[in-house]
């Protein structure tokens, strides 16, 4: 029994790696800037640079406008369409890549096959294919860059794309306004 | 132990295939329940493979999104309907290169099937096929309501076969419920 938990425990650490794809965020802002003076913000016209049907349509620049909007607002600030004290603009790019990936077997000690164990065995090379989408968010004051989060995640799918960019751009602007460290970049965060 | 093995090589076969996924995108701001009839508009199927680019093709997923969107109380008129219901189908070959890399076959390729030579020499291992449907608001002009489907298919017709499943999933969830 304990090995068959093993051999299950195993089989989900693979299928976990098989599945799992980079996201990483960036925040970096303007340290002489003092954030809580802020009050009033604009929203900028954003862009999508995407062939994806599912990203490159009104839609999806409105959803994120919407989540910037939204966001923003709980966090105090007023949405205005004139003499804002700063101006946020989305966009959103991608890439497609196609990789190849090797699976290597695992090898289980325990009483299975009469008492040599369990061999889960490897595969690959398999094609795959996968979208790689960055979202970036621009804080502009009087001309000048305040405040940028920068978001890349990687999916296999552009529809899987189009569910996490909205995620990611609230992620972002959960770490809006910036605690001040004496240095303009965050590390990136996973 | 031998059960426990073979569901575990199930899984990774299943993480490995699954490569349909979809997406419905609409304007928060429209209240779809307005909406009472519709038109098609000229759609587009955007592929070499004359199993996809097909009289036959079009009039099945046509006749798909009609019943859907019957079924959830809109009537379609010939011209002037509230929306406009357009949808594009579209297919892009791949080859596993020798290193077992995907690579896409440019336009012009890949005509002659699976393993065929084509013009390029280059076979073609698996389609990933794209299908967008649209609803466009006539008043406005203005894209409302979006499905996108991907499915990745070992031959175009396997995906062919499926698009009028797929314009049904798409549809499940209309009319949208605003936020």
């Amino acid at each position: 029994m304990r090995t068959i938990r093993l051999t299950l425990l195993a089989a989900l650490a693979v299928v976990g790696a098989t599945l799992v794809l980079a996201d990483e965020r960036t925040i970096q802002f303007d340290t002489s800037v003092d954030f809580r003076t802020i009050k009033t913000f604009a929203i900028a016209p954003g862009r999508v640079e995407s062939d994806k049907p599912e990203l490159d349509n009104r839609l999806f620049l409105l959803e994120l406008q919407d989540i910037v909007r939204t966001t923003l607002t709980g966090k105090g600030l007023t949405a205005v369409t004139d003499a804002a004290d700063v101006s946020v603009a989305v966009v959103v790019t991608d890439a497609d890549f196609s990789v190849t990936r090797r699976q290597t077997g695992v090898g289980i000690v325990g009483p299975g096959m009469r008492g040599r164990g369990t061999a889960l065995p490897g595969s690959g090379p398999r094609p795959e294919l996968f979208t790689e989408g960055t979202v970036v968010i621009d804080m502009m004051r009087s001309g000048s860059l305040v405040w940028r989060g920068t978001s890349r995640d990687e999916e296999r799918s552009g529809p899987g794309l189009a569910r996490r960019i909205p995620e990611n751009v609230r992620k972002l602007l959960s770490e809006y306004p910036p605690k001040h460290r004496g240095s303009n970049a965050v590390a990136p965060t996973r | 132990m031998r059960a426990a093995t073979l569901c575990i090589c199930l899984a990774l076969s299943a993480a490995i295939l699954a490569a349909d996924d979809h997406v419905v995108q609409f304007d928060r701001g429209v209240d779809f329940r307005a909406i009472k009839t519709f038109s098609f508009r000229p759609s587009v199927i955007d592929s070499e493979r004359p199993e996809l680019d097909s009289q036959l093709v079009r009039a099945n997923l046509t006749a798909a999104i009609r019943t859907a969107l019957v079924a959830r109380g809109l009537t379609e008129t010939a011209a002037d309907g509230d929306v406009f219901v357009d949808f594009n189908v579209s297919g892009q070959d791949y080859s596993i290169g020798p290193f077992g890399r995907a690579h896409p076959i440019p336009p012009g390729r890949g005509r002659a099937g699976r393993r065929g030579a084509g013009e390029s020499g280059m076979p073609v291992d698996f389609t990933e096929g794209v299908l967008v449907l649209d609803l466009t608001a006539r008043g406005s002009g203005l894209l409302i309501w979006r499905g996108v489907y991907r499915d990745s298919e070992r031959d175009p017709s396997s995906f062919a076969k499926k698009l009028p499943a797929d314009a049904r999933k798409l549809l499940d969830g209309y009319p949208p419920r605003p936020r």
